[in-house]
């Protein structure tokens, strides 16, 4: 609590409310992604089409065995029905035997 | 001075700054418009084209021998040269033997 | 219209002012402002922007013409003069509460709570200027009231300036008061709202934000210089609504725009103020009202040739009816203003495009066929007669407005390229731009250089900036 200045004193209250959301631990990470299969989670903005294709190129330089689940399989994470969609991932991920996943575009 | 309130009490200063001009007299009335030289002065908005012509013909009906020089004789009031317009139309209206002026458009 | 009868009625010429209904408060108010309370005005029923050939006749006829007669040959009631507070009296006693209620009832707020003018916190902002509190800086329409340093202090504590603000809030009035602004015309209906561009040293020296979210609130500088702006409207030049201040709808206050000039060195693009005649590194502040403003979002591209369409299509598509004040209600005073992301900026600069190369672009690419162009004219002003052809005859508007008697022939929305206005700032890495429609005249830009007070850096580092 601050306090300051020499004029009258006021007691005053925070403005805010508190978070409803307690926080939560990040999934375990892979030891390596080779032979992982990555999903590919797009919000159809800046270029992703284009990125998620340079990183699928890269990864498997680097992990030959890795395989991907394309954005087309998913859906528009950022369209009208984003609640829905991302509501359905785990199941999703399930379904397809995703181990990771690459989600863009902040930009 | 007003005062009010329980609290610590805060003397405050006037806002506003004071007018610098006086009220001043408009010019004389005439007795009637009859032989009467009006000038139209419009700020080239709202239809006063329209209006000043109704205006004549409304007028002329009452007062036959009602004289106007039109608005076309001195341009826009409200153009970018407003201020130099204003400042000149006293001694323009007096070298036209103007008796009355109908200025429009606000609206 | 009124101070041109103001000006027949001082030179003994009686006046009759023809009012549309809705503005005949406004047109009391701005009189007493004139000096001449009981200027007698004639109203015209409902508004003439709606009514067909037969109504506006009927009521012309039918109403119009007897207040006229009325206004020209009946004497008005004489009016008294209003008691008013002497300048550096204190006009209340109260609580925080009361004198916030006292403020709101005498509409000397905004409608939000102000800070208290106290004497003590008004003779603060004297320590950051070396204007006397009585130099009058001006005197500004409607009301016709002296634009004291005095009162530029009282509306500075109110809005919640800080005391090192003041040399801003002086050159602001300065800019204000300045015939070339038209300050008397921030009460029009089309309700535009002064953005303010500041540049300068001072703008890192204060802490105004330049970056992110330029134009939002919740930074102490931009906001409350901001808000200090309407105040001063209101106050001093005396523009309420529902009394002076005729907005349709209406704009809230704009925070402060403060330019990247880190950005624009980095490019060799030079900044406002430089645009508005002052040298780089002055501390300036520019002022112009705009109607309105848009967002470009993601002006994408790497280069010049795919960014510059966008951003000329965007100016375009915000200028709108604000074309009459390029020909028609005045000529050549339309003054568009396009702001750019730092990132943007340099998408543009670094394939070696300059400013000026930029205004040449948007004057050749925004362009309207020259059919459209005049049918604009004749919709908004409701004349029949607008001739692109007659104006460049007559040397009204330059000749690229008739190349030829081709109604398709595109024209462009200013008279020249130096017409267009450009500053940097924004989120440095978002490839975003920004449109202002500018209200011409009324309105028109002017910059001013912030006059600093002696040992202006001594009294920052006092205050441990």
């Amino acid at each position: 609590m601050f306090n300051g200045g020499t004029e009258r004193q006021y007691q005053v209250f925070w403005p805010r409310s508190p978070r409803q959301m307690q926080l939560r631990s990040l999934a375990p990470r892979l030891k390596t992604l080779e032979g992982k299969t990555v999903a590919q989670l797009w919000d159809f903005l800046f270029r992703g089409d284009q990125v998620f294709a340079l990183i699928e190129e890269g990864l498997k330089a680097r992990f030959p065995g890795v395989r991907f689940v394309s954005w087309r399989e998913f859906g528009n994470t950022h369209g009208a029905d984003e609640r829905e969609v991302v509501a359905r991932l785990p199941q999703r991920f399930k379904e397809l035997g995703v181990d990771a996943a690459i989600s863009g575009m902040g930009c | 001075m007003f005062n009010g309130g329980t609290e610590t009490q805060y003397e405050v200063l006037w806002p506003r700054s004071q007018r610098q001009t006086r009220f001043k007299s408009l010019a004389p009335r005439l007795e009637t418009l009859e032989g009467k030289t009006v000038a139209q002065l419009w700020d080239y908005m709202f239809r006063g084209d329209e209006v000043f012509a109704l205006l004549e013909e409304g007028l002329k009906a009452r007062f036959p021998g009602v004289r106007f020089v039109s608005w076309r004789e001195f341009g826009s009031t409200h153009g970018a040269n407003e201020r130099e317009f204003v400042a000149a139309l006293p001694q323009r209206l007096m070298g036209l033997g103007v008796d009355a002026a109908i200025s429009g458009m606000g609206c | 219209m009124l101070r041109a009868s103001a000006a027949c009625e001082a030179g003994g010429i009686p006046s009759s002012s023809l009012v549309c209904e809705g503005f005949i408060r406004q047109a009391a108010t701005t009189s007493v402002g004139l000096g001449m309370p009981n200027l007698p005005v004639a109203r015209v029923p409902g508004h003439v922007g709606v009514q067909s050939n037969e109504e506006l006749g009927r009521n012309i006829l039918e109403v119009t013409v007897e207040r006229v007669i009325a206004n020209l040959t009946c004497e008005p009631a004489q009016a008294g003069e209003p008691l008013e507070p002497r300048p550096r009296e204190v006009v209340f006693k109260g609580d925080f509460d009361a004198v916030n209620r006292c403020f709101y009832e005498n509409e000397w707020s905004d409608g939000l709570p102000i800070v208290p003018p106290t004497r003590e916190k008004v003779e603060a902002f004297f320590a950051f200027t070396d204007r006397g509190p009585d130099e009058v800086l001006g005197v500004l329409l409607p009301d016709n009231r002296a634009a004291t340093v005095w009162s530029i202090a009282v509306n500075g504590v109110m809005a919640g300036c800080r005391p090192e603000y003041m040399p801003i809030l002086v050159a602001l009035i300065e800019a204000m008061a300045d015939p070339r602004y038209g300050v008397e015309h921030s009460g029009n209906t089309p309700g535009g709202e002064t953005l303010i561009i500041l540049n300068g040293p001072i703008v890192k020296q204060l802490g105004f934000n330049y970056t992110q979210g330029a134009l939002r609130d919740g930074f102490l500088p931009n906001t409350s210089v901001g808000r200090f702006w309407r105040l001063y409207l209101r106050n001093v030049a005396g523009f309420l609504p529902h009394k002076n201040d005729k907005a349709t709808f209406g704009n809230t206050w704009r925070v402060v725009l403060a330019e990247n000039e880190e950005a624009l060195a980095k490019i060799s693009w030079e900044p406002n103020s430089v645009e508005m005649g002052f040298n780089a590194g002055d501390n300036t502040v520019t002022i112009a009202r705009y109607t309105g403003s848009s967002a470009l979002s993601s002006v994408s591209g790497s280069t010049p040739e795919q960014v510059l369409p966008i951003l000329a299509d965007g100016v375009l598509k915000q200028t709108l009816w604000t074309i009459v004040f390029t020909v028609g209600l005045t000529m050549g005073t339309l003054r568009p203003l396009l702001v750019l992301s730092p990132i943007l900026a340099e998408t543009i600069a670094r394939r070696g495009w300059s400013k000026a190369d930029v205004k040449r672009y948007l004057f050749e690419h925004c362009r309207i066929p020259a059919w459209e162009f005049e049918r604009q004219l004749r919709d908004w002003s409701q004349k029949p007669i607008w001739n692109l052809a007659e104006e460049a005859r007559l040397g009204h508007i330059p000749k690229v407005f008739h190349e030829s008697d081709d109604p398709n022939r595109m024209v462009p929305i200013v008279f020249k390229p130096a017409d267009f206005m450009i500053a940097v700032t924004g989120d440095v890495l978002r490839h975003n731009a920004h449109v202002f429609a500018h209200n011409g005249a009324l309105g028109y830009p002017v910059g001013k250089r912030i006059r600093l007070p002696e040992g202006w850096e001594r009294r920052l580092a006092e205050l441990g900036k």
